[in-house]
């Protein structure tokens, strides 16, 4: 009796210290893979925290800056009076997929826009991509379209962004001198105010990679 | 050594054989408290990594007092009688568009009151901004003059 006793509890025993070794193996292959801050992508944390400030701040430049390439200016350097159908001033590269607007290459952004200049020296020069997209409330001020200014390319998943919005008012002015209320061919439609002072207000987000 | 457990059933020996027994199960504990340390190990180092940087949240309540003085400075230049008008706007428009384009691309909610309406001048106004995110709440209030306009 007692000797069988004795047994069931090295049985126990036994089987208590098989699942430690089972645990221990897998324990042991778990913390073999080695899961550095880099392992995800191609920066580390810091460094692409550091590039996000850096664009943001471009941003923030840009729409302090009063010059006449500000970013408001920007927003609504719109040319109806070229050669060419309607479209941002001077872009001559072809409209992203899915949109109407020609877009910028990086050099004419920087001959345009005090952001595409900063974005230039700082990110284009060092190999760096980004798209400049227009985000916008549309006429029902319900949904949300956008059109890009910029783009080389769908961004990869380890890209990120920055975005400073911009007030457009009824009577801003275009590149062409007209008031933005005015113009039928602009792609950001005048959005449902009850005061119609307000036009729109645009969300410029730099997506970088 | 069972089976010799099994031969011999006089109490000497099996006061021996449980002696193996106790020595087995200490050992067995130790184990299982060594397991527990690796296993809390790895909790730890899986919280350290998934924390995330959280100064971002600074600079973006930053980026919003700059867009909301400009929203408003600029248009207080463009309005006719901005004494009377611009208190109308912020509340009619200005507030619930801002509040909208912000919440389309962030997770956060922003609302702009006007201050003491009575006081709005040519040139001035006062707004009380309320920024909520997951992770940063804070209310200011901001003194706009027409110069913040670029």
């Amino acid at each position: 009796m007692i000797g069988q006793r004795d047994r069931a509890q090295a049985f126990t025993l036994e089987g208590f210290i098989a699942s430690i070794v089972l645990l221990v193996a897998v324990l042991f292959a778990l913390q073999a893979v080695v899961i550095a801050p880099t392992t995800g992508g191609l920066a580390d944390r810091t460094t692409q925290a550091q590039l996000q400030q850096e664009a943001q701040d471009a941003l923030s430049v840009a729409s302090q800056d009063s010059q006449d390439d500000n970013l408001s200016a920007t927003v609504l350097n719109w040319d109806t009076d070229g050669e060419d159908e309607a479209g941002f001033t001077d872009a001559n590269e072809p409209a992203a997929p899915g949109q109407g607007e020609r877009t910028y290459s990086p050099e004419g952004f920087a001959d345009q826009s005090q952001l595409g200049k900063i974005l230039e020296e700082r990110f284009s020069d060092d190999g760096w991509s980004y798209n400049v997209e227009l985000v916008y409330a549309d006429e029902d001020g319900d949904e949300f379209e956008s059109t890009y200014l910029m783009y080389q390319g769908s961004a990869p998943s380890d890209a990120f962004t920055a975005s400073h919005t911009v007030t457009l008012y009824n009577n801003s002015e275009m590149a062409n001198g007209d008031a933005v209320e005015n113009d039928t061919t602009y792609p950001i439609p005048e959005t449902d105010t009850t005061s119609d002072r307000i036009y729109n207000l645009v969300e410029v987000r730099v997506i970088l990679w | 050594m069972v089976t010799d457990r099994r031969r011999e059933t006089d109490g000497s020996t099996n006061n021996r054989n449980r002696g193996q027994i106790i020595l087995i199960g200490a050992i067995a504990v130790a184990f299982i408290i060594l397991g527990i340390v690796l296993v809390f190990n790895g909790v730890l180092y899986t919280e350290t990594l998934s924390t995330g940087s959280s100064s971002q949240s600074a600079s973006d309540a930053a980026t919003t007092e700059t867009e909301i003085t400009q929203g408003i400075a600029c248009l207080i230049e463009r309005l006719d009688d901005p004494a009377n008008e611009t208190e109308d706007v912020i509340t009619d428009d200005f507030s619930d568009r801002y509040q909208d384009a912000k919440g389309e691309s962030k997770p956060e909610v922003t609302s702009i009151a006007p201050v003491e309406p009575e006081n709005f001048g040519d040139d001035n106004a006062t707004v009380e901004v309320s920024y909520n995110s997951n992770d940063l709440e804070y209310t200011t209030t901001l003194e706009i003059e027409e110069a913040n306009c670029p």
